[in-house]
């Protein structure tokens, strides 16, 4: 992938904003080792996190999604992984750092909030006592302070009664609350960054909304960054500033929320988007067309095609350099920089 | 980008009795499941060695509910408001602990299992995870035999065989592929497994529950394009018991929402969506999100307060009154049913009248 | 940590296909252990079934002026107090003590999972009057519970097979129905039953296949421990009775001599151990190979 473009063309568009990215990625390929070989889960990947901005990385299993940004706090199984590339969080390069000075970031600068916040928990201890912990794990706070740091979280993420909470075992509470209570965890070291990895995939619809809203109130109120990491457009079209869609470990498309939605460019994007189902398309289900489906599997990433990776599954396959070349991720036209797609394919009208 | 054609699969002129069902496509055919009243209550045990019961959860708590012949039926709520339990239910899977559930005119909650049994032949059940629903230990060409092996169907090791390539191809999988194991298929091909096995034994009715939550996206387009591509190929009904109401959307004639063990409203899909009469309803509506920012941006979403309560303890009255954003003076009381709001729709709500 | 990371659904659908038990036993066969407890194994069954050809000499064949002798060129393992060929008597005792072990164990098995499937699959009081029956059982030293046994039965080989047998029974009963109860709520029981499946085909299709694996282990560290059981009992005198060669008799007389004549003790305690060893060791392998989540890092498939 060609990624001396991506880098200038990314900063570019935000030069008016002041302060700058908070977090800025570039080219961060991460590799497993495994007994059938390397696996290229991320491969070369570049974005950045503005204060007060969502960032959605959208994509479905196996697109490397989720182990892009673990690899940026450390959080992947030392040995196993190989991680490369650059991640800058407040001036400082996070991808090299040793446990220890990763541990201060964990928390303080970056917060992360996972899918089950079933798991996320340690069952056999109180909220309250996760909550204190998180929160004297960033210095100096004494128990005292800290239980009512942990409450006024509590209360911040909207959980009615906080103080009779902080004494609730993890079961004690529904998903939605659990989730919360993950949140006010993430929060409790005031992170610049918040990363939400399928943070409400597990939860019913009307719960979504709820921490949808949540999300977002505390991010104005705070300015904090947001990664929200998906596989739902629906969720990505209501939050997100700017959208990167992943595939294979690579970025196909990326671009500001309404130019991605409105004039997609990448086969892949324009897929994924046709096999959602529209629930105010006022027709009746026997009245619509069939989904638009991608025949096939994403590629094995021990064996990534030499090509483009989506080549297999293709419906376009526009040239011949497809099943050859990884194409580039390059400006769409007309779009000013705000919208970059990696095909050889330029549909109509776009 | 479709690999779901109707042509091309192959298998239209070799499926065997399966094409002679008439295809019954008109969702306004006679009533071919009714439950009545239906109950499923589970004992919470105590834990204690007597075992005795502290209460019970009530999963499903008096529902009535009609599926016509030859309609897909969407079944939406949230979890734990006990939409799987009634899907068990109709197909008897779960005891009901009251009411009754007419099958074709045969009422199954009072059969002998021995009789329900040979019936099951009628009814099929696809499963939410692909992953656990087929045995790892049987190959996949068995596990979609199974029924034939059951209830004697395509006696013979060849005609059988033949048999489970036929379904193989109907719901698009290579029927070289019958001697592999699940775990040597995807999520996507594992759900059409469980769908040929689904359709081996001929049946009239298929509940599907959730049958595509646990898929990705483009996995799930697939699937549900397959689905409805098989009912109009042989005239099936479908209970499609899911959260997901955009994809309910996609696939139901009508729809019927639940909430802590009750269908708060039923109607036609194309209503009930676009004017939910039902609070509840609405909320869930409004909560979906949509793949369009700028709708998305300008949409007043209704976000409903607190949690679901227990359904060991339903609230009395009206049981969505505690999250209610339009609760009044009847709610707590009276014990809304269902009542006819529209051209075909019902919701059990009083602000369409105090019932109950 | 809980996000699981992406690669867990690598696309498997490419993998050559090869059947469940070839695959198996060529996972086995990699494991340089279970190969040679394998092997000594196989050479153990030979010499049970042949052991009367192999032997250079009879069980019962004494060496007059032959007693008590040390190792040698013409007894390798030394001669008893009776002047017979301690390596004939070991040879031959082999027979009786995997017979006792493989009778035992079979009976314990059939039994013990026969009970374990029924108290594990209906559950409710079914479940109930077995295990709590199946404890009492348990509750006694393994020992004790077979002496009582044939306390009852009479002394003798083939009671002490059935002595055995029940004493292992409830082991059985207990990893079947552990076993059982997880399987019980597998989907795929529930779709079996959605399409009409009756007990009898749940059980012996699904359930049980599935339940396998911890009882196949489980077979084969018991067979070890009948072994050794036999062995306990013929030294309390109450298993093979004389003159008949057990590796258990054989050590219980040999302990008189311990003295004087170690060899007379060492050889058929050597058997048992080698035998129980190899049990054990390939037990082990077997538990290894049979766990799907040791079997994917064994044979490299998946990246976690």
């Amino acid at each position: 992938m060609s990624h001396g473009a991506s880098d200038r063309s990314s900063v570019a568009g935000q030069l008016e904003q002041p302060a700058g990215p908070v977090l800025a990625v570039r080219d961060l390929r991460v590799a497993f080792r495994t007994p059938l070989g390397l696996a290229q889960v991320v491969n070369g990947i570049s974005y950045d996190v503005e204060p007060g901005k969502t960032l959605a990385i959208v994509g479905e299993s196996g697109s490397g999604k989720s182990v892009g940004t673990l690899a940026l706090l450390g959080l992947l199984p030392s040995g196993v992984a190989n991680v490369d590339g650059s991640a800058v969080f407040a001036g400082r390069e996070l991808i090299g750092l040793s446990e220890d000075q990763l541990r201060p970031i964990r928390g303080a600068g970056i917060g992360m909030v996972f899918q089950d916040p079933m798991t996320s928990l340690n069952p056999v201890l109180t909220v309250g006592r996760q909550i204190v912990e998180a929160i004297r794990a960033q210095g100096t706070a004494s128990k005292g302070a800290a239980r009512a740091r942990a409450g006024e979280l509590l209360a911040e993420v909207g959980i009615p009664d906080p103080a009779s909470r902080l004494d609730a075992y993890p079961h004690q509470l529904s998903g939605g609350m659990r989730q919360r209570v993950m949140i006010a965890i993430a929060l409790a070291g005031g992170p610049k960054v918040l990363i939400a990895d399928e943070a409400t995939t597990a939860l019913d619809v009307t719960v979504q909304a709820q921490i949808l809203e949540l999300i977002q109130r505390l991010q104005e109120e705070h300015g904090t960054g947001v990664v929200w990491i998906t596989h739902d457009l629906g969720v990505v079209a209501g939050i997100a500033d700017h959208v990167l869609v992943m595939y294979a470990g690579r970025c196909v498309e990326e671009g500001n929320v309404d130019e991605l939605f409105d004039r997609p460019v990448h086969p892949y994007t324009r897929g994924l988007l046709g096999a959602m189902p529209l629930v105010d398309d006022p027709r009746p289900a026997r009245d619509r067309d069939p989904l638009a489906t991608m025949p096939g599997l994403p590629p094995d990433p021990v064996a990534l095609p030499p090509g483009c990776a989506f080549y297999p599954r293709c419906p376009v396959r526009a040239d011949t350099r497809c099943a050859d070349e990884v194409p580039p991720l390059v400006s769409v036209a007309g779009s000013g920089d705000a919208h970059r797609a990696a095909t050889f394919y330029a549909p109509e009208g776009a | 980008m479709s690999d779901d054609a109707p042509a091309g699969r192959g298998g239209r002129g070799g499926l065997g009795a399966l094409t002679e069902q008439p295809a019954q496509a008109s969702p306004a055919g006679d009533v071919l499941v009714e439950a009545s009243n239906l109950e499923v209550h589970f004992p919470i045990r105590s834990g204690t060695p007597l075992r005795g019961t502290t209460g019970h959860v009530r999963a499903v708590d008096g529902v009535d509910l009609q599926v016509r012949r030859g309609e897909t039926l969407g079944l939406v709520g949230e979890s734990g408001c006990g939409k799987s339990t009634l899907g068990n239910a109709l197909l008897r899977l779960v005891e009901p602990t009251a009411g009754s559930v007419v099958f074709d005119g045969v009422d199954l909650t009072s059969m002998k299992r021995s009789q329900l049994r040979a019936l099951r032949r009628r009814m099929a059940m696809i499963f939410q995870d692909p992953f656990a629903s087929l045995d790892p230990r049987r190959t996949v060409g068995d596990t979609i035999g199974e029924p034939l092996a059951i209830h004697g169907l395509h006696r013979g090791r060849d005609r059988r065989r033949g048999r489970v390539g036929e379904l193989m191809e109907v719901v698009g999988l290579n029927p070289d592929h019958h001697n592999r194991y699940p775990h040597e298929f995807s999520g996507g091909q594992r759900q059409r497994v469980g769908i040929a096995r689904a359709l081996a034994g001929e049946p009239d009715f298929v509940v599907c529950d959730e049958p595509i939550a646990s898929l990705d996206v483009s996995v799930q387009a697939q699937v549900v394009n397959l689905l409805r591509r098989l009912q109009s190929e042989f005239g099936l009904t479908y209970l499609f018991v899911s959260h997901d109401l955009a994809a309910v959307r996609q696939i139901a004639d009508r729809v019927a929402v639940m909430y802590l063990g009750r269908v708060v409203e039923v109607g036609p899909a194309t209503s009930v969506v676009a004017s939910p009469q039902h609070p509840y309803t609405e909320a869930l509506v409004s909560a979906i999100p949509v793949p369009v920012p700028a709708r998305e941006r300008e949409r007043e979403r209704i976000v409903l307060h607190g949690d679901i309560p227990s359904p060991a303890n339903p609230p009395s009255g009206c049981r969505f009154r505690t999250r209610c954003p339009k609760v009044f003076e009847p709610c707590p009381d009276h014990d809304p049913v269902l009542q006819l709001v529209g051209d075909q729709q019902e919701a059990a709500c009083h602000l369409h009248g105090v019932t109950g | 940590m809980t996000s699981e990371p992406d690669t867990a659904s690598v696309p498997v659908a490419t993998e050559k296909h090869r059947p469940r038990w070839a695959e198996t036993l060529l996972l086995l066969v990699r494991n340089p252990m279970a190969i040679a407890s394998g092997l000594v194994l196989i050479g153990l069954l030979v010499v049970g079934l042949f052991g009367q050809w192999l032997a250079p000499y009879g069980h019962n064949e004494q060496f007059v002026g032959g007693q008590l002798e040390a190792p040698s060129g013409s007894h390798w393992f030394g001669t008893d107090e009776a002047g017979r060929d301690v390596f004939s008597r070991v040879l031959l005792g082999a027979e009786v003590s995997l017979r006792v072990g493989a009778v035992a164990v079979g009976i314990s098995l059939v039994a013990g999972v026969l009970i374990g499937l029924l108290a594990g699959y209906y559950g409710r009081w079914l479940d109930d009057a077995l295990m709590r029956f199946m404890d009492m059982l348990f509750a006694f030293p393994a020992l004790l519970m077979a002496i009582a046994v044939l306390a009852i039965l009479g002394r003798g080989e083939n009671n002490a097979m059935i002595a055995i047998g029940i004493v292992y029974t409830p082991i059985f009963a207990r990893v079947t129905r552990a076993s059982v109860l997880t399987v019980r709520e597998d989907v795929f029981i529930r779709a079996s039953r959605s399409s009409g499946a009756g007990d009898a085909r749940i059980i012996f299709r699904h359930v049980l296949p599935n339940a396998a694996p911890p009882i196949i282990v489980q077979t084969t560290i018991s067979l070890a421990f009948a072994i050794l059981s036999e062995a306990a009992l013929s030294f309390v005198g109450l298993g093979t009775q004389p003159p008949n060669p057990s590796w258990g008799r054989m050590l219980s007389e040999g302990r008189g001599f311990i003295e004087h004549a170690w060899w007379m003790a060492l050889f058929p305690g050597l058997a048992i151990f080698v035998t129980v060893l190899a049990f054990n060791v390939l037990g082990d392998a077997l538990r290894d190979v049979l766990d799907p989540r040791q079997r994917s890092t064994l044979s490299g498939k998946g990246a976690r």
